[in-house]
């Protein structure tokens, strides 16, 4: 079943197009990849569909409902939620803090009822509590949860982010490039922390380069380049399709020899 | 009429020079110079006391101005704002510090000057007269030297590598850092100039306007407006905001009563950014 | 549990400082006016204090949020001119004016709040310190509301607060600060612990997150534009109040009463106490004050000597008063805070 439909997605920047007439689907619960070479237009893509930026043509479909018009916060209210390409966390705060704070969805009272901290408030904030560290303890992540998350090294963080896209219970996880910075230790633990995520019934999209982590995870690939669609399929069907070698590597050169 | 579009231009280009000193501090180190007016002022004490009680050359005094002021700027980021940077969790308290530095230096001329206001003799009595508008030979000078100065502060900036530096600075700090360009001084050099530009205006307007030792909370504020409608931290923007803001000064003075020449300024500035959020000419990344 | 506890916001968990709060709050309520009831000297600082500290505590919010509001003498101004209007002009009663007065300001600072808080950092910061002389400039043209600069005198001191046959507030007596005394401290105490509970609850988390990255808060589904609106209405609606206090204290009100030095010195009682600090403000306003009242002789130098004071604070403790204490707290406990 398909929960996420782009079509004729386009965004231009003054002349210069970044996503050109997209057009791509993601299934429930499948974990969807979408890659290309750099300035390929993938987290533009992603932007667009978050509503960090608006789309000069085209439409996005969650759950059957049109949510191209939307503002950001009202995408990841609908169930749609990212992480960033560069490492955004709350700095000052400690790690629990960040997941705590992140949990803003979750709640069921209302402003008025927190502020006057009934029974549902505090019926909240124990459930976040609770939820916060569990995210935690799935990510790994318990043993700093008391730590600055300035001080924490690039893989935590990474997770740090996952943990805060998370908290907001989304139906949708755009990831982009989570493997970024990582050694295969830690990659290899992502990816099963990722299929544990999936197996929870969250559909994830991934933009991401690390190729050995995109060929083990991934149900379904669409590559892009220059902002249009050069290939989808499945990850051994993509591995050795020209276009998309082409893309990457580019042409044999005959006079070269290669 | 025309008068006041005349005055508003002439006002208009001296009000460039404070806006052009505002933003290059802005610019180059991010805090917003809140004694940028108390420095103005400083400048034009200098002016009286060494142009006016005890008459040196007018265009010497000017070059001392701007000598002391560039000092002023340099003790201030060598000593307070560089030391302070390293330090705080928070931003915000740059600010702070930048409205100490103004205070200071407030009531340290109200100490040593007291609250008079004083004038200075006049350059030039002579007056054209063009076509029904008085130009008094005095504006023109003020004028003329604005320009060189302006000028002579933009070949600067695009043509040295100092000004490179600072140019580079302003965009991205940590690559020019690694750069190897050694942004303590570039930095401190970015405020001292800014700082003398202010200096120079200040000693230009002491020929047109009272001096008092209070007159550098308005001219801040005159500032910031120039910078905000214009665009903070673009050299473009800052002309264009000095410009704007010399002519409605000038027009609106001679149209409407005094005080509420400035609400319409403010209610006007508010209304622009609503439209336009960095400014005429502002770039986001500030 | 001790998750639980730590949970709660860290500032009021530990339950030492409970303690210390409410045996420095009773001893402030009971014990202060008991030793200075008829010394009006006495009074008179502590009076001013809070009026500033309510005043203050409205631009600490504003700081939460991660935006420095040069602003506040604005709304200060405006709710010491609704309240003295309403009680010369319209004969209404004080403790109507109160309410109304912070209402009108909080109300303005939504309007104006609405288009300004979406401009960016400095340009908010440098918009707000225009605000002040905007509002002083209007006080000055509205002739016909406000006597322009003849300003207003000899407002009146509050009346009985009754509701039917039945006093709840008797009339302030004139030249006895006592009641005063009561009302600004009461007053304080109320807003403090309103403050806290937002600060405390999910609101607050939400304007925390807000100084840190817009980005982040609109990925999590907060949105931003509303609570920033909220904290920003919140503070002007104090400074509201702040000034109808300051209207009937003084009982004389003109438009350049409340200047913009006023709006950098409230801001200066939040830098004082400590930012990251809900009693931050408070502590300021009241160091200041009363330090103000001990160093009296050299009143002439007051700027000057706030400035230094100003330029060697910052240098010396960027983050605030209360930071001396969590140094001291850290190294005391070793368990994570």
């Amino acid at each position: 079943m398909v929960i996420l439909e782009v079509r004729g997605l386009k965004k231009t920047f003054r002349g210069l197009i970044a996503v050109n007439n997209l057009n791509f689907d993601v299934n429930q619960n499948e974990i969807f990849a979408l890659i290309g070479p750099n300035g390929a237009g993938k987290t533009t893509v992603f932007n667009l569909i978050t509503a960090y930026l608006k789309p000069t043509e085209g439409s996005i479909k969650f759950q059957g409902k049109d949510i191209t018009r939307l503002k950001t916060y009202e995408v990841a209210h609908k169930g749609v939620v990212r992480t960033f390409q560069n490492t955004n966390v709350y700095r000052d705060m400690t790690v629990l803090r960040n997941v705590i704070v992140a949990h803003h969805l979750y709640c069921q009272a209302n402003d008025w009822e927190h502020f006057f901290n009934n029974r549902r408030a505090r019926e909240d904030n124990r459930e976040i509590m609770k939820n916060s560290l569990e995210i935690l303890k799935f990510l790994e992540l318990q043993a700093v949860q008391n730590e600055t998350s300035r001080n924490l090294p690039h893989g935590q963080l990474r997770l740090l982010e996952i943990a805060i896209g998370l908290a907001a219970h989304p139906k949708l996880l755009l990831l982009d490039e989570p493997f970024t910075g990582m050694n295969p230790e830690e990659t290899d633990r992502l990816i099963a922390m990722i299929r544990s995520i999936r197996d929870q019934g969250i559909t994830i999209a991934l933009i991401e380069h690390d190729m050995r982590a995109v060929m083990t995870l991934s149900d379904r690939i669409v590559v892009v380049n220059f902002g249009k669609k050069i290939a989808e399929g499945k990850p051994k069907n993509i591995q050795y399709d020209e276009k998309v070698i082409e893309a990457y590597l580019g042409k044999p050169d005959e006079k070269e020899g290669i | 009429m025309n008068q006041m579009i005349i005055n508003g231009l002439m006002l208009g280009m001296s009000y460039a020079l404070i806006a052009l000193g505002l933003t290059l501090i802005f610019g180059i180190m991010n805090i917003v110079n809140f004694a940028h007016g108390q420095m103005c002022m400083l400048g034009s004490f200098i002016m009286y006391y060494l142009y006016g009680v005890f008459h040196w050359n007018f265009f010497i005094t000017l070059i001392i101005c701007a000598l002391i002021l560039a000092l002023v700027g340099a003790v201030f980021e060598r000593f307070f704002f560089r030391r302070f940077l390293r330090f705080s969790s928070r931003e915000e308290n740059s600010m702070l510090l930048a409205i100490g530095t103004a205070l200071l230096l407030e009531n340290i001329a109200l100490i040593s000057f007291g609250e008079k206001h004083r004038g200075v003799p006049p350059l030039n009595d002579y007056i054209f007269d063009i076509a029904g508008i008085y130009i008094p030979a005095n504006r023109i000078i003020i004028f003329a030297v604005s320009i060189v100065s302006i000028i002579a502060l933009l070949l600067f900036i695009q043509r040295t590598r100092y000004g490179l530096a600072m140019r580079a600075l302003a965009q991205d700090k940590e690559v020019t850092f690694l750069m190897g360009v050694d942004i303590d001084k570039i930095s401190m050099m970015g405020f001292a100039l800014g700082a003398s530009l202010a200096g120079v205006a200040g000693g230009l307007l002491a020929l047109i306007f009272p001096i008092f030792s209070g007159s550098g909370g308005n001219l801040s504020i005159k500032a910031f407006i120039m910078i905000m409608i214009g665009g903070a931290g673009v050299v473009p923007g800052a002309i264009v905001g000095a410009f704007i803001l010399g002519m409605v000064e000038s027009i609106g003075y001679g149209l409407i009563p005094g005080s509420a020449t400035y609400l319409f300024i403010f209610s006007a500035a508010i209304l622009l950014l609503i439209i336009r959020p960095l400014g005429i000419m502002g770039k986001p990344g500030y | 549990m001790k998750n639980i506890k730590i949970f709660i916001n860290k500032k009021t968990s530990l339950t030492t400082t409970k303690i210390v709060i409410f045996v420095v709050g009773l001893l402030y309520i009971i014990g202060y006016p008991l030793i200075f009831r008829h010394n009006n000297y006495q009074l008179n600082i502590v009076i001013t204090a809070s009026i500033l500290s309510i005043i203050s505590l409205g631009v600490w919010l504003t700081f939460v949020i991660g935006r420095i509001n040069i602003g506040q003498g604005a709304f200060v101004l405006i709710g010491a001119y609704t309240t003295a209007i309403l009680l010369v002009k319209l004969n209404l009663s004080f403790w109507l004016c109160l309410p109304v007065s912070g209402i009108i300001a909080g109300l303005l600072g939504f309007l104006i709040g609405i288009p300004i808080l979406r401009l960016k950092g400095v340009y908010f910061d440098m918009l707000t310190l225009s605000l002040t002389e905007a509002v002083m400039l209007a006080m000055l043209n509205l002739d016909f509301l406000t006597q322009g600069s003849r300003g207003i005198m000899n407002i009146p001191i509050p009346g009985a607060l009754k509701i039917g046959s039945l006093t709840i507030i008797p009339a302030f007596t004139p030249g006895k600060y006592l009641s005063f005394y009561y009302l600004t401290v009461i007053l304080l105490i109320i807003i403090l612990f309103a403050i806290w509970r937002l600060y405390s609850s999910r609101i607050g988390w939400n304007m925390q997150v807000l100084r840190q990255s817009d980005t982040l808060a609109l990925s999590s589904g907060i949105n931003i534009a509303k609570y920033r609106l909220i904290s920003y209405t919140i503070c002007c609606f104090l400074g509201g109040i702040g000034g109808s206090l300051f209207a009937v204290y003084i009982q004389s009100l003109f438009p350049t009463s409340f200047k913009v030095i006023d709006s950098i010195y409230y801001m200066l009682y939040c830098f004082l106490g400590g930012l990251n600090y809900l009693i931050g403000p408070i502590l300021g306003a009241f160091l200041m004050t009363f330090s103000f009242e001990g160093l009296r002789f050299i009143q002439k130098y007051q700027e000057g000597i706030y400035a230094c004071l100003m330029i060697i604070f910052m240098l010396w403790l960027p983050n605030g008063l209360m930071s001396l204490k969590l140094k001291k707290r850290t190294i005391f406990k070793n368990q994570p805070h």
